[in-house]
């Protein structure tokens, strides 16, 4: 689905900071949302977490540094770093040119996804906080 | 509620917009790095409406403004415009500032937004006994900047106003849509360019100020002209070395400390701020405005500590991503000894040290980039 002109794919869980998550078994893939790509506009550098580092949910993962700002990333839940994209380190345009594809931060083997996948948003609650600070922006 | 300038409307739903000085800005449009590139390579449309413009105008103009600013205005023609101060009897500076000899019964002065109100009163403290009048015309003007290489063309193309023959620094009055404008050959991005000051343009009479912007995009459009916010004016103003109000001028730093004690004439008679600056220059400061080129992936930012060997020697005041670098760049005040010794230093990145070469301004290849390029 959309909310104005950001996508919010519907296979997807998210966080009220603008990360989601694809769960694949008992892993997932943690990136940035299109909102939060297009509110940092052209990111250029990113610092990401190392290989086998332990994540908290809700915990500081990763940096997005873009000409105006640096923003944290946080974990949407915990577990064990299994694969980081090193592409980005090259080429943080990525992350505003595909955000759900090519733009994903890292993938982790997960720890308590029971207790904390309730954390989560669906879709349909992410888009409607969207719509919220789009009202917000006028 | 945040006031807006009288081009408000024409950009407003396609930029991002900010707040500054108590206006709503544009941030920016397509995006800073396009809007930065835009003007390092062909040219840039700015509304810098928000910043202050007063007239001075009287018998007694010239020594008047003599005494508050640190270059001579007397000496300079009718058509000049100088980059200055405004500083107060400690030395440290009030504003920068440009100010525009009409004559010498008539100025125009163009400050910071954010001190408009501040220079305001200040200038108006002097003014007893003195044959002279201060007038704020911000509210019936806007300013327009236009600003890289193809500025030139663009003013002519767009406007048919001749601008060529103007040199840096000077102005001529020309006129446009039947209204007067100042168009000065000056700027705060390190490229040539423009600002031309409309008169008569208030949020009541619109008009003739939207004509402008519109026919500059429409006539830029084809050669990849872009309208600009505050966002790229901030980076190009960094990436050239110049100096922000808040930022690396304050009432507790003095020119001197800032490295711009070029805009200070010593041979005047006497001005605010004077006897300071002239000890300053005869026994140094203890802390200098440097320039620092990251070295890793990393982008200081205002307030962050600088380092040497561990030791704290000094903190960034205005630090970005530099565009042209593809690197983080800042200015910096640390220990003047330091900066004479040191080549390079380190930059507390939220608790990383990263390290940083000193760097004199501009940051980019002066024979590439900026008005004195050679290519």
């Amino acid at each position: 689905m959309k909310v104005k002109d950001y996508d919010v794919p519907e296979d997807l869980l998210y966080t009220k900071d603008h990360e989601w998550v694809r769960l694949e078994a008992e892993e997932a893939v943690v990136g940035i949302t299109h909102y939060a790509a297009e509110m940092l506009h052209d990111v250029v550098f990113v610092t990401l977490p190392s290989l086998g580092a332990k994540v908290e949910a809700g915990k500081a993962v990763a940096n997005v540094e873009s000409v105006k700002s640096v923003s944290d990333v946080f974990s949407p839940l915990s577990g064990v770093v299994t694969s980081v994209n090193q592409e980005l380190t090259q080429h943080p345009e990525l992350i505003n040119q595909d955000p759900y594809g090519r733009g994903w931060f890292f993938r982790a083997k997960l720890t308590s996804l029971e207790a904390e996948r309730g954390g989560l948003m669906d879709p349909s609650s992410y888009a409607k906080l969207l719509e919220e600070l789009v009202a917000q922006e006028g | 509620m945040p006031r807006v300038t009288p081009l408000y409307s024409t950009y407003r739903f396609h930029s991002r917009a900010t707040e500054f000085a108590g206006y709503t800005m544009p941030l920016m449009f397509k995006g800073i790095i396009q809007e930065h590139l835009a003007v390092r390579e062909r040219a840039g449309i700015f509304d810098v409406s928000h910043m202050g413009r007063f007239m001075v105008e009287g018998r007694d103009a010239e020594r008047f403004l003599n005494h508050l600013v640190t270059v001579d205005v007397a000496r300079a023609e009718a058509g000049r415009a100088q980059y200055t101060f405004l500083c107060h009897e400690g030395g440290g500076v009030m504003d920068d500032l440009i100010t525009y000899k009409l004559g010498s019964d008539r100025f125009m002065v163009v400050v910071n937004a954010a001190n408009r109100e501040k220079d305001f009163e200040w200038i108006s403290r002097w003014m007893a006994g003195m044959d002279v009048t201060l007038k704020d015309v911000t509210d019936d003007s806007v300013l327009i900047a236009v600003q890289g290489p193809r500025s030139a063309d663009l003013v002519k193309e767009a406007l048919g106003l001749e601008v060529s023959g103007i040199r840096r620094f000077r102005f001529v009055l020309a006129s446009y849509g039947g209204l007067e404008v100042v168009v000065s050959r000056t700027g705060y991005t390190g490229e040539d360019g423009f600002e031309m000051a409309v008169m008569g343009v208030s949020l009541q009479r619109p008009q003739v100020g939207m004509e402008m912007w519109d026919a500059l995009l429409e006539k830029g459009r084809r050669w990849g002209v872009e309208p600009c916010g505050l966002g790229a004016r901030d980076t190009l103003r960094i990436e050239a070395g110049l100096p922000l109000y808040g930022n690396e001028l304050a009432q507790e730093f003095t020119p001197v400390e800032a490295k711009l004690d070029r805009f200070l004439d010593m041979s005047k008679f006497d001005y605010i701020g004077k006897p300071v600056h002239e000890r300053q220059l005869k026994e140094g400061t203890a802390k200098t405005l440097v320039g620092l080129v990251c070295i890793g992936n990393a982008v200081p930012r205002s307030h962050y500590g600088v380092f040497l060997g561990g030791r704290q020697v000094g903190f960034v005041t205005s630090g970005t991503f530099s565009p042209i670098l593809r690197k983080g760049i800042a200015m910096a005040y640390v220990d003047s000894n330091v900066a004479k010794e040191e080549k390079e230093l380190e930059v507390d990145v939220r608790g990383i040290k990263c390290k940083a070469e000193i760097h004199p301004p501009p940051f980019y290849d002066p024979r590439r980039y900026g008005w004195r390029r050679t290519s």
